[in-house]
């Protein structure tokens, strides 16, 4: 996992989690990996979708620190639809949080750990 | 160039095997359904959009390819974080490396017998010799090496093929046993340490 400082995103969390936002006001509260990546691509006018293992290993490190939560679909419904089963992301209150304090700037970023501190 | 299509998620998929291997069952499902939920709607929304199924193919490729040193990663970080467990001395990496070592001569029987039965190598009086001396030299090490390779997962059944191999095979060369016999031996000893019916001198606890 790359170096870096405690509460800040990398570019793939941000892209996920603005892109999740963005689908969110739109009507989709949930995505899946396929899903995302279009919706990156799209936004960013990238050539290509996001490569698997760059997004499937964020999606599993922002569900571990809480800013993604994860639901599996029910096997039958994908059975019935002849695919495989979805797994449905959606941004948890900390995921909104944490890109607020991204998109705000570092100054932002630095503050909200010093008050979290005071207030525990 | 559908082909192409297939091969590249073929790759993918058979990447994905390979790096979740070892992993728990259920990250390893999980972790190839996903891929495989992302390939198939890569793959559905091209034939919807009817692009060509080249172009497909190659975004998959440039996918896979791309995402290789965070699967690699993300291998290691998931593999660190499971507990290990027991690694025993049968598991370890000095008889993995003797087992192949032991896997190439026996290999090389294999081949002999081969050669002796089927295409009249050696000295042997009459067809029906050659076909004879030719299966004996041919099953006995191949009995051995299935037997070796069983002996982790099933080590009973692997150890028993294993005498059974050695010792026919050593006995069968009875005109060499003064070599035959020891190294038959020495192949047992290394199939009971593989099997675990010998003491794990060497048992360490990793911490969980």
């Amino acid at each position: 996992m790359p170096r870096r400082k405690a509460g800040t995103l990398l570019p793939i969390e941000l892209s996920i989690l603005d892109s999740a936002i963005y689908m969110r006001v739109r009507g989709a509260p949930y995505f899946h990996g396929f899903m995302i990546a279009k919706e990156i691509k799209e936004r960013e006018n990238a050539r290509l979708l996001t490569a698997h293992g760059t997004l499937y290993k964020a999606l599993d490190r922002m569900e571990k620190s809480g800013l993604l939560t994860s639901e599996w679909e029910d096997p039958v419904a994908a059975a019935n639809e002849g695919r495989p089963r979805r797994r449905f992301y959606s941004v948890t209150a900390a995921g909104e949080a944490a890109l607020v304090r991204a998109r705000a700037g570092p100054e932002l970023a630095a503050i909200e750990p010093k008050r979290r501190l005071a207030t525990q | 160039m559908r082909w192409f299509l297939d091969l590249a998620i073929g790759l993918t998929r058979s990447w994905t095997a390979v790096y979740i291997r070892g992993l728990p069952s259920e990250t390893r499902a999980e972790r190839r359904e996903e891929i495989d939920c992302d390939l198939w709607h890569q793959q559905r929304l091209a034939d919807l959009e009817r692009e060509p199924p080249t172009g497909t193919a190659i975004e998959i490729l440039v996918r896979w390819l791309a995402g290789v040193p965070s699967d690699i990663t993300w291998r290691l970080e998931t593999g660190a974080a499971q507990p290990k467990g027991i690694t025993t001395m049968n598991d370890s990496l000095p008889m993995r490396i003797g087992l192949v070592l032991l896997s190439l001569p026996l290999l090389a029987l294999i081949l002999n017998g081969v050669a002796i039965a089927f295409f009249d190598a050696g000295d042997f009086n009459n067809s029906t010799e050659h076909v004879a001396w030719g299966l004996a030299f041919l099953l006995t090490p191949l009995v051995t090496l299935i037997g070796l390779w069983l002996c982790r997962a099933q080590p009973r059944l692997g150890f028993a093929m294993v005498v059974v191999g050695a010792l026919a095979g050593a006995l069968i060369m009875f005109w060499m046993a003064f070599i035959t016999v020891p190294m038959a031996l020495a192949v047992i000893v290394f199939a009971a340490f593989r099997a675990g019916f010998l003491p794990r001198s060497s048992t360490r606890q990793q911490p969980a």
